[in-house]
């Protein structure tokens, strides 16, 4: 039986948008639900924590970062004499291009470079434009700069970028890394599920180390981002825009979590029934949240 | 059946020290830039022909081998000279993702490396360089490195792009080639693609080990054994990397030109020997049939130099 669960991802896991310490007024909009107000409390692992009481859920996403950091914490996870393969599950969700990690001598730690690929586009542009670097996105003014004080200047960043990255050639990586760690992760037994999925490993591995990790929602495979598309799942639907982020909401991470509980159940990873719930079964959230967002709006 | 071998690794698998097709003038062991270029210079005291990189080289030793002994097995050598791992998982997956590739008649060999390189793609030269740096313990010394596309063949343009580029790599190599942190990523990498091998069923053997690896990993490195080929001769000492049994056994080229070419990459006999090693190792895991080959000793060792004087 599993009794931790590991998440892993960027923003979208990590419960990006709920950054409550630096933007407070977001808490209103979310008050009277009876949750917790912490950012993790409102992310996807969080509301699974809730789901599961006797297990322990740690959410190792953080927004900005992506694959390299899951490739090196879940290896050294794996690799350290206390993981416990039989009781651990994994949540991937595996980013794309965009997002390149360093380690900084300066800082002892590892910051992120965000970029737009540039493979959009018809033909695609092919030029890769810097985006942004951070230790960590979403914390205090003082301790970024801090940070970046320590970092060679946003010139340097823009000129590495050009010189050294290509959109086809870091698919290529990307898609090699990302076989190269699941394939480990398959080979030491460790259950996984997907809840976005690198459809970009090459073809001939899909059978192996995707298909049987996939999240089934209705027969279809489980894609975070395909999944919230279609209804309004973004924190600035569900408020009405009175908070403009683009992360998934409250409701969305509620939704996804039991789905996630659900195929743990299928799966005989916890001895539980399926929740079997649909959007609707979080109108009333909807409707609270709609009602703290008029109040603060002054219209009712 | 195998039908083909790929080898990948370092300069010590690309032949280094062999460079027949360099154009740079060569640089005597008292430090003189003499008249004829590197090539010329090598061709002058080697005999065996054909005079290249690769025939001289372990894995081009190995093609020669195999056809005299009738074995209808291509060697295909990927490695190339200043580049590491990163270079290898790169080409592993260009060779494995083309739709034609068969694993079952496939082998491959691996020389691994460990600190001291990082590869990165430069865009003004579309293609990928190699930067070479000094990893001292406690990232003292940030003066030592170069870059190249591909050392001794690099043309004046790629010299010249890179050099007009050289200070953002240095900035870079400054602010995150940290040495600690580079052994921890380089032997995690290795440990999982070592791994994703066993995992997906490849055939594959070790021909050189990491010299160094984390200590943080160090519970991870014996699975991984029963992969090494063992280098030595009959009754000695056994290294688990072809070069190291090169430099140890001062079968280098160095020693095999009695100094007069100050080359610290294996010799050509060493590479002959090493070949006959990785065969005889095939033979005992079954990848090919055929009878051991006796491995000799030094008694020709300087049979393919012209003056033998030397």
């Amino acid at each position: 039986m599993i009794k931790k669960i590991y998440a892993f991802g960027s923003s979208f896991t990590e419960g990006g948008g709920f950054e409550f310490q630096v933007n407070p007024t977001i808490k209103y909009a979310y008050s009277n639900l009876g949750e917790k107000i912490t950012k993790f409390n409102f992310s996807y692992p969080g509301q699974l924590q809730k789901l599961l009481p006797n297990v322990e859920v740690i959410n190792l996403a953080k927004s900005g970062y992506g694959n390299e950091r899951i490739y090196r914490l879940a290896s050294d996870l794996v690799l350290s004499s206390e993981f416990n393969s039989e009781e651990t599950l994994f949540l991937f969700e595996f980013s794309h291009l965009g997002r390149k990690e360093f380690f900084s001598r300066k800082l002892n730690d590892y910051i992120i470079l965000n970029y737009n690929a540039g493979l959009g586009g018809n033909p695609p542009s092919k030029k890769t434009r810097f985006s942004s670097v951070a230790r960590e996105y979403n914390t205090d003014i003082k301790e970024v700069k801090n940070d970046l004080s320590k970092l060679p200047s946003s010139e340097f960043f823009e000129k590495f970028l050009k010189l050294t990255i290509d959109g086809d050639v870091q698919h290529e990586l990307v898609s090699n890394n990302s076989t190269i760690f699941l394939s480990f992760i398959k080979n030491r037994n460790i259950k996984y599920l997907l809840v976005e999925p690198p459809f970009y490993v090459n073809p001939s591995y899909w059978n192996n180390l995707l298909e049987p990790s996939f999240i089934k929602v209705n027969k279809d495979r489980f894609s975070i981002h395909d999944f919230c598309k279609p209804f309004g799942a973004r924190i600035s639907e569900e408020t009405k825009k009175f908070h403009e982020d683009e992360h998934y909401g409250l409701i969305s991470n509620k939704l996804i979590a039991s789905i996630i509980y659900d195929e743990m159940c299928n799966r005989n990873f916890i001895s539980e029934k399926p929740l079997n719930k649909t959007r609707k079964d979080f109108d009333d959230i909807q409707k609270i949240i709609d009602t703290n967002v008029l109040k603060l709006k002054g219209i009712i | 059946m195998i039908k083909t071998i790929y080898t990948f690794g370092t300069s010590c698998t690309a032949g280094g020290g062999f460079e027949f097709d360099c154009k740079y003038r060569h640089t005597d062991s008292a430090g003189f830039k003499m008249k004829i270029s590197r090539g010329e210079y090598i061709k002058n005291i080697y005999s065996e022909t054909p005079f290249s990189q690769n025939h001289y080289s372990y894995p081009g030793q190995l093609q020669s081998l195999l056809s005299e002994y009738s074995h209808k097995i291509r060697v295909e050598n990927i490695s190339k000279q200043g580049y590491g791992n990163e270079r290898i998982y790169r080409k592993f997956f260009e060779i494995t993702n083309f739709n034609n590739f068969n694993k079952e008649q496939s082998l491959f060999i691996f020389e691994f490396s460990d600190l001291s390189r990082k590869e990165f793609y430069f865009t003004p030269l579309k293609n990928h360089v190699i930067m070479n740096y000094k990893a001292e313990p406690d990232d003292s010394d940030m003066k030592n490195m170069s870059i190249s596309k591909s050392y001794w063949y690099d043309t004046a343009r790629d010299y010249k792009t890179i050099s007009e580029n050289y200070h953002i790599f240095k900035e870079f190599r400054e602010n995150f080639i940290s040495t600690d942190n580079q052994l921890i990523e380089i032997t995690r990498n290795y440990i999982l693609f070592l791994e994703f091998l066993q995992s997906n069923g490849f055939n594959f053997l070790i021909s050189g080990v990491p010299e160094i690896t984390h200590p943080k990993y160090f519970n991870e490195e014996r699975k991984w054994k029963k992969y090494i080929i063992p280098f030595g001769f009959d009754n000695d000492i056994k290294y688990e990397t072809f070069n190291i049994f090169a430099d140890e056994q001062k079968l280098r080229i160095q020693d095999e030109t009695s100094g007069e070419y100050g080359d610290l990459h294996p010799s050509l006999f060493a590479n002959k020997i090493i070949a006959k090693m990785v065969y005889n190792d095939m033979i005992k895991r079954n990848y090919i049939t055929g009878d051991i080959i006796p491995i000799p000793k030094k008694i020709n060792f300087k049979e393919n130099l012209k003056n033998t004087l030397i």
